[in-house]
């Protein structure tokens, strides 16, 4: 199956990028066609595209006849911020829903808590919801949400935990072993007991980890996502300008040769 | 597992390994016409360590060119000497025009910001599904190393499971190297390996906080049972003495200034050589050196030991080299080594081995070459320190041991 996983991958984006990255991963090595089209240009997707907005229907819409289902991840900016209107939420909502129809199969997983500025509900996003065969959410509070939707079934709608042992261990020590029990319980207690400081703010020595923000100084791929580096139209539009001017004096001179 | 192991002599050991060891190589290229040291050094230490009883397999893509970076080799899985092989394609840069101002500007040392550095890496290529294969099995590997540190397939995949990846950077002191995103990198894996003691010292300056389980490994090649020098003279039709040039015909490789230097020397002391080079890339020899310089192109793996021993000596103009390993092939076959004295690496290898000449500029290069056209026992005894220098320290005995060292000490770590 030809599968388009939309949001980001790591290696920016936290657990929510690391999670989209290891259904990726899993739906390739399942020998599935699988190609990432992001926002954020850090991340290791195939394809990087501005989706903020209308973007994203449209972007969808221009890809479904190369594939045949797709992985969404709504996620706070995608597409929708949180300033955004009444009117350019139900144009967005509306236009993905349309978008998807060009697909076979659609999943759609939301962060949470779910980023629809004005929740779920209303009748621009029904079609959207009704499209989609799988929606994944992280917590019962926003399956809820998802379920008081008309058209919504609730075998459709799934609860995948963010803060599982097993993505924390992931999270934090990519190096989950495969050795004995005894082994394994000992190094799910250390996790745990690392979870429970640092809800507390503080590492396992006992240190705020606000202090511990510099440690990601160094890391180009930490921080929100940047603007796009990607040619700007006035910077085509300047190349572009400059070669026509090259191209004009250079026949002026050949002119003036020619003559003389 | 146990498995005979060839030493430089020729004699055999017999060595006990663990089998169960899993290693995944990352290069950004692997195969025939590829050529490049790091690209060379990570394909054979890949075989050594199969053939040493490791379960091996080379992540790369389907790019031939480094130029061009197309998907030139099919995609999929082959295997090699014992070494798994999965390519994967490559995806061009979003846009040509700001990958080559960035590039430009890279070029110029000029200060970039955390994501022009980051759309710099991606303007080149990019392969995510090499990313995507290696995000869901990095934990089938005991150990995940990476080369060279320039390129989105090290950049990116050292992200993927830092506590078991080892970097082989090949670091140059160019502009690159200074780059933000290649400190984070060096300072973000478990391990790195180096191929020189210079390399290693440019490394701490790169990136202070160096990756903790770094190690000089060294880099090795075969060495060849025997030579033929009559018999590549004869198959290229060359009859006149000649220096040798081999690599990449690159000016970051020093190409074009030694075709102005030799054109110096030869007018200034009346040497007998011809230039013959030998590698890829366009040689661009000027009108006036056509008589003097022989260009035979990209030659066979099997071809360059006798173009090694045929040749009076080799000329390494580069700067840029991490580990040089022509100028180990030419000691190995006896044969002299002139080499550019403003090459960290190069010049360690000459000082520390007694074996090799340098040059800091066209007269010192003429009067070198003039020393090896005047002087040719004196020649051939420093080339035999040389020989004796890449036994003791550069085969791949030595250096595969030195390297599975290294993945042990990452393997207990993570696995700790």
């Amino acid at each position: 199956m030809r599968v388009l996983v939309v949001g980001t991958i790591p290696p920016p984006g936290g657990a929510a990028a690391a999670r989209l990255g290891a259904v990726a991963a899993g739906l390739a090595a399942e020998g599935h066609h699988v190609e990432v089209l992001s926002p954020d240009e850090r991340s290791a997707a195939h394809h990087h595209a501005r989706l903020s907005g209308i973007l994203l229907a449209v972007e969808l819409a221009r890809r479904a006849r190369h594939f045949d289902a797709l992985v969404l991840a709504i996620a706070p900016g995608l597409p929708l911020g949180p300033d955004v209107g009444r009117a350019a939420r139900a144009l967005t909502l509306g236009a993905l829903g349309a978008a998807c129809l060009g697909f076979e199969e659609v999943t759609i997983r939301f962060a949470s808590p779910i980023p629809i500025p004005g929740g779920v509900g209303g009748r621009a996003s029904s079609g959207l919801w009704a499209r989609a065969a799988s929606i994944v959410v992280e917590c019962e509070e926003d399956r809820e949400q998802l379920l008081a939707v008309p058209g919504c079934a609730p075998e459709r709608v799934h609860v995948e935990p963010v803060a599982s042992v097993a993505s924390l261990a992931e999270a934090h020590d990519r190096s989950w072993p495969s050795t004995t029990d005894d082994d394994l319980r000992d190094r799910v207690q250390a996790l745990v007991r690392d979870r429970a400081a640092r809800s507390r703010g503080v590492d396992l020595a006992g240190r705020s980890l606000a202090a511990r923000g510099t440690d990601d100084a160094g890391d180009p791929f930490a921080g929100p996502t940047p603007r796009s580096t990607a040619p700007r139209v006035a910077d085509l539009l300047r190349v572009v300008a400059a070669r026509l001017g090259r191209e004009l004096r250079a026949r002026v001179a050949s002119a003036r040769t020619g003559s003389s | 597992m146990q498995a005979l192991s060839a030493r430089a002599d020729g004699s055999t050991r017999l060595i006990t390994y663990d089998a169960d060891v899993h290693l995944a190589f990352v290069a950004p290229r692997y195969g025939p016409g590829v050529v490049g040291g790091s690209e060379s050094v990570m394909a054979e230490a890949a075989r050594g360590l199969a053939a040493r009883g490791h379960h091996v397999e080379m992540l790369t893509t389907c790019a031939k060119s480094h130029f061009s970076w197309a998907n030139e080799f099919p995609e999929g899985t082959t295997h090699d000497a014992g070494v798994t092989i999965r390519r994967f394609p490559t995806v061009p840069a979003r846009s040509r025009v700001a990958a080559a101002r960035l590039e430009q500007r890279v070029q110029r040392s000029e200060p970039l910001s955390v994501a022009e550095e980051l759309a710099w890496v991606n303007g080149r290529f990019r392969v995510p599904d090499l990313y995507l294969h290696l995000a869901g099995r990095a934990r089938d590997f005991d150990a995940i190393v990476l080369s060279p540190y320039l390129f989105w397939s090290t950049v990116y995949a050292a992200r993927v499971a830092p506590e078991r990846t080892i970097v082989m950077p090949c670091l140059h002191d160019e502009p690159y190297a200074w780059l933000g995103i290649v400190r984070s990198t060096l300072s973000g894996v478990a391990g790195a390996w180096f191929l020189s003691e210079p390399e290693h010292q440019l490394g701490h300056r790169v990136a202070p906080a160096l990756a903790p389980l770094h190690a000089v490994v060294g880099a090795a090649v075969e060495v060849p049972g025997s030579y033929d020098p009559a018999a590549f003279r004869r198959r290229h039709g060359i009859e006149r003495p000649f220096v040798l040039y081999a690599g990449r015909r690159e000016e970051g490789k020093g190409w074009r200034s030694l075709l102005a230097g030799f054109a110096a020397a030869v007018a200034n002391h009346d040497l007998p050589f011809d230039l013959v080079t030998v590698g890829v890339g366009s040689a661009g020899i000027p009108d006036a050196l056509a008589g003097v310089v022989v260009d035979l192109g990209y030659l066979d793996a099997e071809e360059l030991p006798g173009a090694f021993a045929a040749a009076d000596a080799l000329v390494q103009p580069s700067v840029n080299e991490s580990f040089s390993r022509t100028v180990v092939e030419a000691w190995l076959a006896g044969t002299p080594v002139v080499a550019n004295a403003a090459s960290p690496v190069v010049a360690w290898h000459c000082e520390r081995s007694g074996g090799g000449l340098t040059y800091a500029d066209e007269r010192e290069l003429g009067e070198c070459l003039a020393f090896v056209a005047a002087a040719p026992k004196a020649a051939a005894a420093l080339a035999e320190r040389g020989r004796q220098y890449v036994l003791e320290n550069y085969t791949w005995d030595v250096v595969l041991d030195a390297m599975e060292r290294s993945l042990d000490a990452v393997a207990s770590a993570h696995h700790r």
